[in-house]
């Protein structure tokens, strides 16, 4: 080997720390399982706080989204107007009628100055529910009642208007009830 | 975590930065400090040996403003080793008396085993400067022994 090469390597590599030097060295390099544990661990801890936030608003836009989709239903089903299967004067006789329903219709003391017409089948949300039409002032509206639950009971009553159509929504007796009007008749 | 044997490795370059036992021991402390803040380093021994010479210019460069000079008590480049250094073969001897830059290009050359091109990149020294600043050091070196033989 190159005598100055050699020279060096022999001058420097004599040089070597002491057994406390490397404890203490050692010492702060344990310290990087902690470091790594916590660097690692905080963005994992923010992914899921954004990942729950982010569920929770998905959860609560849900249930306006659901509100929203029984009222474009209602109005879409109430504009097709389609007519009713049993002409009945009470809803105690439409109950007898639309037996294949899971839950009995209510006779809405809110709905009490309504003059009920008939009534047939129908669906809201993919879930059996009875289609009333009910009449006020010569004014026809439709009456929607199903037991449907998957809706945020803070966001109701719901109102929205659209097409021309007034769809209030509202629980009463667990029921769901779902009334869709004209605006202009 | 680094073995001894690289721990050993920094405290030497250490030594050749600093020519000085505890300087260099400050340094491989400081940079493992900042190695351990670090999520994730790839090769932690290069990082390591990274900071140390960062941080070793670093003090060098804010000593020189302060005192406006350059390097520490004025050490002489291998260059001037003839005028500044008499009868003295033993390599020892001569890296005291050399400037930082000149000890750390003959660490990296001669424990490294870099090549004077691979000192150039790293250094940002010029190839041939390398080459005849080990040249003048080994010839100093050769005198001195036909000298003292």
């Amino acid at each position: 080997m190159d005598n100055l090469k050699k020279q060096l390597k022999e001058h420097f590599q004599s040089k070597a720390l002491s057994e406390g030097q490397f404890q203490s060295l050692e010492r702060i390099q344990e310290q990087k399982n902690w470091y790594y544990q916590f660097n690692f661990s905080m963005p994992m801890a923010a992914s899921f706080i954004i990942i729950f936030i982010i569920g929770l608003t998905n959860f609560i836009g849900q249930s306006k989204t659901t509100l929203q989709l029984i009222a474009g239903e209602v109005i879409y089903n109430h504009k097709k107007n389609l007519p009713s299967e049993f002409l009945v004067d009470k809803m105690s006789d439409l109950n007898n009628r639309l037996i294949k329903l899971d839950f009995q219709i209510k006779d809405s003391p809110s709905l009490a100055s309504h003059e009920v017409i008939g009534g047939r089948y129908c669906s809201i949300q993919g879930l059996n529910a009875a289609q009333i039409k009910i009449k006020k002032d010569k004014k026809v509206s439709t009456l929607y009642q199903s037991n449907f639950s998957a809706v945020d009971k803070k966001d109701l009553p719901f109102e929205l208007i659209k097409d021309d159509v007034k769809v209030e929504i509202w629980i009463e007796d667990k029921i769901l009830h779902a009334k869709a009007t004209n605006i202009i008749q | 975590m680094l073995s001894r044997d690289k721990l050993n490795k920094l405290y030497q370059y250490g030594i050749a930065l600093t020519g000085q036992e505890e300087l260099a021991y400050d340094l491989v402390h400081d940079a493992i400090e900042k190695l351990i803040s670090k999520t994730l380093v790839l090769n932690e021994f290069a990082y390591t040996k990274k900071t140390m010479r960062n941080k070793f210019y670093d003090l060098q460069k804010s000593k020189s403003h302060k005192t406006s000079d350059p390097f520490e008590d004025n050490l002489p480049a291998l260059e001037d080793l003839d005028t500044k250094i008499d009868n003295s073969s033993e390599v020892g001897v001569i890296m005291d008396k050399i400037n930082p830059i000149d000890k750390e290009i003959l660490f990296l050359w001669a424990v490294e085993e870099y090549t004077t091109q691979e000192i150039s990149d790293r250094t940002g020294i010029a190839k041939g400067t390398i080459t005849s600043k080990i040249k003048r050091l080994r010839d100093k070196l050769q005198k001195e022994e036909i000298n003292n033989g």
